[in-house]
């Protein structure tokens, strides 16, 4: 149980954190629809390193394909 | 309302538009409400690139009548489904492409501004062996917000798959009895404790699920947050990554009977698809029913000659096996299915007319019940008059095999258990079913005590 405390304290803090703001109500699924706000905020970091990352590993394979045919030629 | 048209009792949940039926074809209304977001769908190319990829049905703007002309915006035909299945009656693997097919839309949909508005595993379909996304207003124009779907997507999708990968594969039932998908605190409540150390998991089942539990007695006053495109982007791809991942953890034992399971020798074996393929060729079905085809050996002579075929069985791994047969040959006239024919799929659902029931999807050309007759009679108890009076209301055209007792499986079933099966015999079992059919062929099997029989239903023209 002791090992479930910990979320539970990451999400309240997280919901602190989070802008409240009084535009709307929203129903039983704001459970999910906290949990996607912070997972999404998480993922988001992770997937745009991904994306630079698969960037630079393209780049050099790129160059050393060029690299490869010139020792060729 | 327009008096010829019968709207579908599965349709009533989106105010987008509503599926109708009139002079036997199929039909989806688009309301006014939904113009914009359709205009957008086909004018944007999202419909193009979808349909080309094989993951949304095609359809033609239609000029006919609606049935509901106040809110009308168009009426458009869509493809024709062969037959329409439900995810508890798919298989790990069809679960698994289902769910991978959502994501791939959702990303596709992003890349044209668009997102879907609905993730529901009843709006896919499984056509030429593929899943295809048959609700054609099920996107809407993108916003910068969380994705509406994604508590539909993971109650539908990731929560079954979970439960199969990780506890039990037989599990996917449960998407039966929660219409709306698999609740994620039931699922997190179910999963092994090693699930929760993996941030994946962790986050979309576990924190999820008390994240839903906390909500459930607040009314959280939450502001309409702005969600940036690499965050959205990245939701879908690490469900898509998780999803990826899982498999059935099955022991190679559980797979190895398989391969084994007739009892009599490769000629028998030969001849007996001879006699099918003879006998298909005399019905000449547009559809067929392989009921208890365990991995799919004789439904494929019918699926092979183009026909749609739907091979159902009770085991979950024989339709495993069969569907990863199917996509690693390409089949595209083949549908494995998960039925248990003495407790075949029900009608559920509001009115408990949402969802089909098996024999309301029916009546198929021809039923194939192929060394499934001592199973239904001797395991199950069921008298021949109950048997022959189910398959007259499923088919028009009957193969059916006849297993006497003499022969060494009837004899495994009857091991066990006391014989009180005086009226299990070939010449009772003509004299029941012929009051329901018409026996136009008997064929011995060579080199066994078995019979095929080729039956035509009495009741139809």
């Amino acid at each position: 149980m002791k090992l479930f405390l910990r979320p539970i304290t990451l999400l309240a803090l997280a919901l602190f954190l989070l802008p409240l703001c009084a535009y709307s109500y929203i129903d039983l699924g704001s459970g999910s629809y906290i949990i996607q706000l912070i997972i999404a905020a998480f993922v988001g970091i992770t997937f745009s390193l991904k994306i630079y990352w698969k960037k630079i590993r393209t780049r050099f394979s790129k160059k050393e394909k060029v690299d490869k045919n010139i020792d060729v030629q | 309302m327009s008096n010829e048209s019968r709207i579908l009792p599965s349709s009533f949940r989106d105010p987008s538009g509503f599926l109708f039926e009139r002079e036997g074809g199929l039909y989806r209304q688009i309301n006014r409400i939904y113009k914009d977001h359709y205009d957008q769908l086909l004018s944007g190319g999202l419909y193009r690139a979808l349909t080309e990829q094989g993951l949304l049905v095609s359809h033609d703007e239609v000029d006919i009548s609606p049935p509901d002309p106040q809110p009308a915006y168009k009426i458009i035909k869509p493809r024709f489904v062969p037959f329409i299945s439900y995810p508890y009656e798919w298989c790990f693997t069809q679960l698994k492409e289902a769910a991978l097919a959502v994501l791939k839309i959702q990303k596709t949909a992003f890349d044209f501004g668009m997102s879907l508005k609905d993730a529901s595993a009843f709006n896919i379909q499984f056509v030429d062996g593929r899943p295809l996304l048959v609700d054609t207003l099920s996107f809407e124009k993108l916003q910068l917000k969380p994705w509406v779907a994604y508590r539909q997507f993971c109650q539908h999708f990731l929560n079954p798959l979970l439960l199969m990968a990780y506890k039990d594969f037989e599990l996917n039932q449960l998407s039966r009895i929660f219409i709306d998908g698999i609740p994620s605190s039931l699922t997190s409540r179910l999963l092994p404790f090693r699930t929760r150390l993996r941030p994946s998991l962790a986050s979309h089942v576990h924190l999820h699920a008390l994240s839903q539990r906390y909500f459930s007695t607040k009314t959280a006053r939450v502001r309409e947050r702005k969600i940036r495109p690499v965050s959205l982007a990245g939701l879908v791809d690490s469900l898509e990554s998780l999803v990826r991942r899982l498999n059935l953890r099955l022991k190679k034992t559980e797979w190895a009977h398989y391969y084994q399971e007739t009892n009599y020798t490769p000629e028998a074996f030969e001849g007996k698809k001879k006699t099918v393929e003879e006998f298909l060729d005399l019905m000449k079905p547009d559809t067929v029913w392989d009921l208890g085809a365990n991995t799919g050996v004789f439904s494929r002579l019918a699926s092979r000659r183009g026909i749609n075929t739907v091979a159902f069985d009770v085991d979950l791994i024989a339709v495993e096996l069969n569907y990863r047969e199917c996509l690693d040959k390409n089949e595209k006239h083949l549908l494995p299915l998960v039925m248990d024919l003495t407790n075949p799929t029900p009608a559920i659902g509001w009115e408990n007319r949402e969802r089909k029931s098996l024999s309301e999807r029916g009546p198929v050309d021809a039923a194939l019940a192929l060394a499934l007759l001592h199973h239904l009679a001797i395991s199950n108890n069921l008298p021949f008059p109950k048997i022959a009076e189910f398959l007259r209301r499923i088919c028009r055209w009957l193969v059916i095999e006849f297993v006497p007792k003499t022969d060494s499986q009837v004899q495994r079933l009857l091991a066990t258990r006391e014989d009180i099966f005086d009226h299990y015999t070939q010449s009772d079992f003509e004299e029941q079913f012929s009051r329901s059919f018409l026996i136009v062929k008997v064929a011995p099997i060579k080199g066994t005590e078995r019979t095929l029989y080729l039956m035509k239903n009495r009741s139809c023209p």
